[in-house]
């Protein structure tokens, strides 16, 4: 159960953080006022993290525990940071590129053994998207150096 | 009641040309085709396309081409639900709880079918409603105030606490949750900034496509990465056989779309109604009426309920824009605009001085509905093959998917990493059972709720009695009061009950 | 249905689209030729739908039929109150005389109450284009008579009038505080309820919970004709009729006042004063276009055309007084 206990512990300290930032908004505690229903959910939210904390197991659905005993941790891990790699990549790289390479990594890393395929697919992907909304819907995507 | 017959078959007889015919089935199929592109509703679908309209001497062929490209767009957005769990508009949100699941499971054929028919069929009921009772539930929805509004939002939000889980403690943490990321953003009645910690494009608030594709799209992918190891690459074979719904489906679906459209409606045709609402609470109400169905794994009625409120809701905002000439959503705005274009002014005199024009419209948006039925059923078997993708190449393209449709939504790396961060906690919160239902409603409920109380304090000058002092806000609240208690009742005399033998 | 019939459809749609879709000519810029000479883009900083949305595509619009362009793009930057897209405008695209972006008072008013740290002066002003007089409504049944009812009862005590209107900060509360500080009552005490938008602030004077509203003029204009609505004044001179009579101004009630929800183009910062110059050719000539006019009269707005050093003068002056109500008003931070 560290696991739980560790995300009780995330949740209460979003509840803290959120608490303290909503008591700069505004002047006061008027029910009109733009503090009092974002201060109150902070509060609710840290009072359910610390009941969270004292029994972090009540009412666990079966299928819960049974996933965290077969978790393999660094599959997702590295996907997020793969994900954040391209929301990064999105405006260094333009769109396409960015795109063709986070889907070709992605599909490795999610168990997909046809790199040759996976290419292809990914470079087809990042141009034509790229290109049915930059040129077809006026959404403007990022381009990166080489306008693409 | 024979003036309106007539008059909508008026109304037919103006529509129904081949060359009408033809410019629906272009609508529809040029909607579909947008709309299932992410980050593209139907609003921004008719404001790309509105400048052809200007190209038409005659109203009648851009309503038809409207119609049909609304109807499509409205139901692309559905397709993506279903198919790859990110929701392109808040409407159809609801719709990719079930959807989703439905389709994992190799029914996307009968999600996709229900979907349709149940656009079509709330399409229906709610342009009849529309055709026989625009006028009374236009001078009803003007009556209401603020309060009523809130009363009305604490209605709907003690009808959907039944989403929450088995764990009092987690549900209700998750709904906070969902409260707090609702409030991120500037303050509609003060300018001020809240809980955006100096991030300017937290600005304009989390919008709850990107709260939805982070939690539902982004979420179930790292849940799939993580027991990658301990389970073998299953394809779910689609379902064999030719029809779209078998006679089961469509038993389940029926009474769904029924009262899908019955919800969606009102909400509609109330000026700060809107989808969302009515979408969930059709969700809620199905899960309700038959709680031991497959719920979680892919029940039909979750998916046909919600696309019926959806749909009828679209009908229902028809009511104040026409006959109040108050747009009350984005495509309702760009509808007023295309009809200026045409000298046609929305309003309380409409239907008297153009009647012809707004008989036309609804006789087009009639057609619209028989046209994207006739197209997209056979194109599900198309749709469908989109599981076949072996699942790894299917999670990184719906990864794809879901950040291209948050940055074309808002244009900004910032939400596209806001959205990753909430799919990792939504990861967490399925590892944990916190319910994921919750933080959808929170970020619905909690501001529409606070800014309506809010209206209706500052306008009193923080006098509660505001809240008691008309009728239809009492009858509200006593309502939204019966809906918090009475699921309780049962539990709570069984527990008086054996009180008294103790 | 065929998988023939429905390859020819999709082939008609493309065709359409193929047709709607402006050309992406894009190259270097040749000071010899008039702008533009390659595919322009206009940000229009808020919704589809939305009043700068709907400008930028009827000047996208009037530009396509004159003939004057090579492709104009409209894309939309949602976000508070324009801001998101002034500062992406300014720091994206800095020296692009391709990109420009729609704008106008309101977003003056956006940048106070958010406390945006990018002023409307680190842009490119090219032209004010029009403008829409402001209107005060009140309730068919109320007992304000006139715009002298309502400016007496503000005088006496500005809470005990309850007005809806747009968003916090935006030109209708502008106006109200405006309104109350020419009475010589303090802004801070008026009751200003804040909408999302036309439509919603309408919901809310016709159900009686508000005494009084301001919006554009278009917003009420049906209701006012339909019998449901008193028209009281409206914040600057107009000639179109609403209900058969020219609207009276605040003016002529005895509020010494002036202001009206003007709209400009912009370019990024950065740019040469020939460019500039080219760009404003450019847009004028749009403007004095019938295709413009006519959308002019569609969207029954009111042209308003300023450009060069009075434009930049009169950006200043709006500038200077927008800070003043926000600060009066005591709203954003």
């Amino acid at each position: 159960m560290t696991g739980a206990r560790v995300f009780g512990g995330v949740l209460l300290a979003l509840g803290v953080v959120a608490f303290v930032a909503t008591l700069g908004v505004g002047d006061g505690w008027q029910a009109s006022g733009p503090r009092l229903a974002p201060a109150v959910s902070a509060a609710a939210l840290v009072v359910l993290a610390l009941a969270f904390l004292v029994r972090p197991g009540e009412k666990l659905a079966a299928h819960v525990t049974e996933a965290g005993e077969r978790t393999h941790w660094p599959t997702p891990a590295l996907l997020v940071a793969l994900l954040v790699g391209y929301a990064l990549a999105l405006d260094l790289l333009g769109y396409a590129l960015a795109t063709a390479i986070f889907y070709w990594l992605a599909t490795w890393l999610l168990g997909s053994r046809s790199p040759v395929r996976d290419v292809a697919i990914a470079v087809a992907l990042g141009v034509v998207t790229s290109f049915v909304f930059s040129e077809w819907l006026n959404v403007q995507l990022p381009t990166g150096p080489w306008g693409l | 009641m024979l003036v309106l017959a007539a008059n909508l078959l008026d109304g037919f007889a103006a529509v129904l040309t081949p060359q009408n015919l033809l410019l629906a089935a272009l609508g529809v199929t040029l909607g579909t085709l947008v709309g299932v592109l992410p980050g593209i509703g139907p609003a921004l679908t008719i404001a790309l396309l509105l400048p052809i309209t200007f190209n038409f001497e005659d109203p009648v062929g851009a309503f038809i081409l409207f119609a049909g490209i609304y109807a499509g767009g409205m139901y692309g957005g559905s397709t993506t639900s279903i198919l790859l769990n990110t929701p392109g508009e808040s409407a159809s949100v609801a719709t990719a709880i079930e959807g989703f699941e439905m389709a994992r499971r190799g029914r996307g054929r009968a999600a996709l079918a229900t979907a349709a028919i149940g656009s079509f069929v709330a399409g229906t009921i709610g342009i009849v409603a529309l055709t026989l009772v625009a006028d009374p539930v236009a001078s009803l929805a003007v009556k209401f105030r603020a309060e009523d509004y809130f009363a009305l939002t604490l209605l709907a939000f003690a009808s959907v606490t039944a989403l929450t889980s088995s764990s009092l403690v987690r549900g209700f943490a998750s709904l906070c949750v969902g409260l707090l990321i609702g409030f991120v953003g500037i303050d509609q009645l003060t300018g001020q900034s809240r809980l955006t910690f100096s991030v300017d494009q937290l600005g304009n608030g989390v919008d709850i496509v990107i709260v939805a594709v982070g939690l539902f799209a982004v979420g179930e992918a790292l849940h799939m990465a993580a027991k990658l190891r301990s389970r073998p690459d299953e394809l779910v074979p689609t379902e064999p056989g030719g029809s779209w719904l078998s006679k089961q489906d469509l038993r389940r679906s029926w009474k769904p779309w029924v009262r899908g459209a019955g919800i969606g409606f009102p909400f509609g045709a109330l000026p700060a109604g809107g989808a969302e609402v009515p979408t969930f609470l059709s969700y809620a109400t199905e899960k309700k009426l038959a709680p031991d169905r497959e719920w979680g794994e892919g029940a039909i009625e979750g998916v046909a309920g919600p696309e019926a409120a959806n749909n009828a809701s679209f009908s229902g905002t028809l009511v104040p824009l026409l006959t109040l000439g108050i747009p009350t959503s984005a495509t309702a705005a760009i509808m007023l605009a295309a009809f200026q274009i045409f000298n046609l002014q929305p309003g309380p005199e409409l239907f008297e001085t153009n009647s012809e024009l707004v008989w036309t419209l609804i006789a087009s948006l009639y057609v619209g509905n028989i046209m994207l039925l006739a197209l997209n059923l056979p194109l599900i078997r198309v749709w469908v093959k989109v599981l076949e993708i072996p699942r790894a190449l299917l999670y990184a393209g719906i990864l794809v998917f879901g950040t291209l449709g948050v940055y074309s939504l808002s244009g900004s790396v910032v939400e596209v990493l806001v959205m990753y961060a909430i799919g990792v906690m939504g990861f967490f919160m399925r590892r944990f059972d916190f319910p994921i239902a919750p933080v959808i409603l929170g970020v619905i409920l909690g501001p529409l709720m606070e800014t309506q109380a809010r209206r209706a304090l500052t306008a009193s000058g923080d006098d509660f009695s505001v809240f008691f002092s008309r009728p239809l806000t009492v009858i509200l609240l006593i309502l939204a009061v019966a809906a918090f208690v009475i699921p309780h009742l049962p539990a709570l005399k069984k527990r008086l009950a054996f009180g008294e033998d103790d | 249905m065929g998988s023939r019939a429905l390859i020819g459809g999709v082939l008609a749609v493309l065709a359409l689209v193929a047709i709607i879709a402006p050309g992406g000519a894009s190259g270097g810029d040749d000071a010899s030729q008039p702008y533009p000479t390659r595919q322009l883009e206009i940000m229009a900083p808020a919704a589809p739908g939305g009043g700068w949305d709907t400008t930028a595509r009827a000047f996208q619009q009037a530009s396509r039929d004159a003939g004057l362009d090579k492709g104009v793009e409209v894309f939309n930057v949602e976000g508070a109150g324009g801001t998101l897209g002034l500062s992406e405008l300014v720091s994206k695209s800095s020296g692009d005389p391709y990109q420009l972006m729609m704008t106008g008072l309101v977003m003056l008013g956006a940048i106070e109450t958010n406390g945006s740290d990018v002023p409307i002066t680190r842009t490119t002003p090219i032209a004010t284009l029009i403008t829409e007089a402001e209107a005060i409504v009140v309730p068919a049944d109320s007992k304000y008579r006139s715009m002298e009812d309502l400016a007496a009862a503000l005088k006496a005590d500005p809470g005990s009038v309850r007005v809806a209107g747009g968003s916090a900060g935006g030109a209708d509360q502008l106006l109200l505080g405006e309104i109350a500080r020419v009475l010589g009552v303090d802004p801070k005490r008026t009751r200003y309820v804040a909408h999302s938008g036309g439509g919603e602030a309408n919901a809310a004077i016709l159900s009686g919970s508000v005494d009084a509203g301001i919006s554009g003029l278009g917003e009420f204009v049906d209701q006012v004709e339909a019998g449901k609505m008193r028209l009281l004044a409206v914040s600057s001179p107009v000639e179109a009729q609403v209900d058969g009579k020219v609207p009276p101004t605040i003016k002529d009630a005895g509020v010494d006042l002036e202001l009206t929800n003007w709209r400009m183009l912009v370019a990024p910062p950065g740019l040469e004063d020939a460019e500039r110059e080219r760009i404003t050719e450019y847009v004028t000539k749009v403007l004095e276009s019938p295709a413009w006019q006519e959308n002019v009269e569609r969207y029954d707005w009111q042209p308003f055309v300023k450009t060069g050093r009075e434009l930049d003068d009169f950006v200043a002056s709006e500038q200077r007084r927008v800070q003043q109500v926000v600060a009066d008003l005591g709203i954003g931070k």
